[in-house]
């Protein structure tokens, strides 16, 4: 089944064509990467699939009618710096409409399951770029999202921190989310199942990691002679 | 060879916080050096330190051959530093960002605009556009262009390729290859690995300390660790059992990949892990320098601090 969906989906921002007919189909408990330079298209896409962009034709899902079941983690630090972890948490949760007690029960395992426990009084804005990371996934799993869109999660972030956060993918992956992730390393995106080069709004080749790096050593080798 | 940067014990302090801790390091003129290591390691304070920004609590540090502590004045001239914050005028055009930076400089001889232009690949549209507008590469490009403007002997960057494009990487890269082959000493800091493994020499620092400092490849070389290639099914069962037993272990796809000490037999260690799934197959890979380096810095943690 078809969990993650864009179906010739164009977005133009006036005179820029931000996506020219993207298609992407992300099957139920596949992770698949995004992978392209900056002004690529990643986040517009991402943002167009969680339904938080109207598209000037084409089709998404889960979009805005299946917000609910969508986690969505945007790209750089978004939440409030000046609250504690806990309460960074508390906030989100009653967001999306969970009870106070349904936010702590849930909030203590996802807080475990990221490293984040003993953190849980710190100020937001006193965590590392890392954790920062990690407190943003929490923050969109509270609600128990079976999809989940990740925007380049690790963009600036340290090598030891980026692995304990693919770690935390991958066990997601494992549990059986279906994941699309945004990133600007290829290195990265080698990673996942399937993996989607985009290059100015437009969808220039798709496959696993396999099938794109061919005869070169590295996804980003393949990459540049695909586009010299 | 003689040499652009010598430290011997060079340590400072923030309070009780020890930020670099007895570094000793020797740069040798026309190296294309890289400094990694986690958030946090003490990079930047080192760098400061080298640009005579920040003074050694204890130790010394020479940069071409004046000491940064009494001879600051005579330092600055000599180095550039690009900055990881962009360090342009966002509301100023690229060309009177330069202008600016030239008459700062004062000894900047003339034409020399135009040459460091032509080295970079910025052309005259690009002067004539302003900073804030600039796509990641070329306002990277234009803020090296400031950087070299006044012909230094040394050159610090700071995280240059954050945010720029696959190209715009490989030509960044390449243009330190040149102003390296040219006589300048670039010293650069990085978090992907695999821009590190482009440096002809690179240290590694955790906690303050260097922990390693050599070619990548020796540093990949010295490292206790290899690879093995894991072909399961069902995969997410085989995933769940080596991770819990193989600290660093990871998906490509639905492969695994689990470091393993080189003495190990990855066969029989790993098939005993794995009973209780179907194993496809089981070989080895060369570990990357980011496996070298994870290697490393878990070897580091784990060993008692000296």
């Amino acid at each position: 089944m078809i969990e993650i969906l864009a179906d010739r989906v164009v977005k133009t921002f006036g005179p820029t064509r931000a996506l020219d007919r993207v298609d992407l189909a992300v099957p139920s408990g596949a992770l698949w990467g995004v992978v392209g330079a900056d002004s690529a298209g990643k986040t517009t896409l991402l943002r167009c699939i969680a339904g938080l962009l109207r598209v000037d034709a084409g089709r998404v899902l889960p979009g805005r009618a299946g917000q609910a079941r969508l986690g969505y983690s945007q790209q750089g630090f978004h939440l409030y710096s000046d609250l504690t972890v806990e309460e960074n948490v508390a906030f989100i949760g009653h967001l999306y409409g969970l009870s106070p007690a349904a936010v702590s029960a849930h909030a203590d395992e996802l807080l475990a399951f990221a490293g984040l426990s003993d953190r849980r009084s710190s100020l937001a804005g006193e965590l590392s770029g890392g954790m920062q990371q990690k407190l943003t996934l929490v923050c969109s799993l509270l609600h128990h999202p079976p999809i989940l869109l990740l925007d380049e999660p690790t963009t600036g972030v340290d090598p030891l921190s980026r692995l304990e956060f693919w770690d935390l993918v991958e066990k997601l992956h494992v549990a059986g989310s279906t994941i699309l992730l945004a990133s600007g390393y290829f290195d990265e995106v080698e990673r996942c199942d399937h993996v989607v080069y985009l290059q100015r709004g437009r969808v220039l080749a798709t496959g696993t990691p396999d099938d794109l790096r061919g005869a070169h050593s590295t996804l980003e080798a393949a990459f540049l002679e695909m586009t010299s | 060879m003689t040499s652009a940067v010598v430290t011997e014990g060079v340590s400072r302090c923030f309070g009780r916080r020890l930020a670099v801790d007895r570094v000793d390091l020797d740069i040798v003129r026309g190296e294309l050096f890289g400094l990694i290591g986690p958030n946090g390691a003490g990079k930047t304070t080192l760098v400061r330190i080298l640009c005579a920004i920040l003074r050694p609590s204890s130790g010394s540090a020479h940069v071409l051959g004046f000491d940064v502590t009494t001879e600051a004045a005579r330092v600055r001239p000599l180095i550039g530093y690009m900055s990881q914050a962009f360090s342009l005028y966002p509301t100023l055009t690229v060309g009177e960002n330069l202008r600016f930076s030239r008459e700062l400089y004062g000894r900047v001889p003339p034409g020399r605009d135009r040459d460091v232009c032509r080295l970079v690949g910025l052309d005259e549209g690009d002067l004539a556009r302003q900073v804030a507008h600039l796509p990641t590469g070329v306002r990277q490009r234009a803020a090296l262009a400031a950087a070299v403007l006044h012909q230094p002997q040394l050159l610090f960057l700071d995280e240059p390729t954050s945010g720029v494009d696959p190209a715009g990487r490989r030509d960044l890269w390449a243009l330190l290859h040149r102003l390296a082959t040219d006589g300048t000493t670039v010293l650069v800091t990085t978090h992907v690995m695999a821009e590190a493994e482009r440096c002809d020499r690179v240290a590694v620092m955790v906690a303050g300390q260097v922990l390693a400092c050599g070619s990548p490849a020796g540093l990949r070389a010295a490292t206790d660790t290899n690879i093995a290639v894991v072909d399961a099914r069902p995969w997410q069962h085989a995933y769940a059992a080596l991770s819990a037993r193989w600290p660093g272990t990871t998906l490509r796809g639905t492969s695994i990949h689990v470091p393993l000490p080189r003495a190990v037999d990855p066969g029989s260690v790993l098939r005993d892990t794995l009973s209780e799934v179907h194993v496809a197959s089981i070989t080895a890979a060369e570990p990357s320098f980011e496996d070298a380096f994870i290697s490393l810095v878990r070897e580091q943690q784990l060993a008692p601090r000296a």
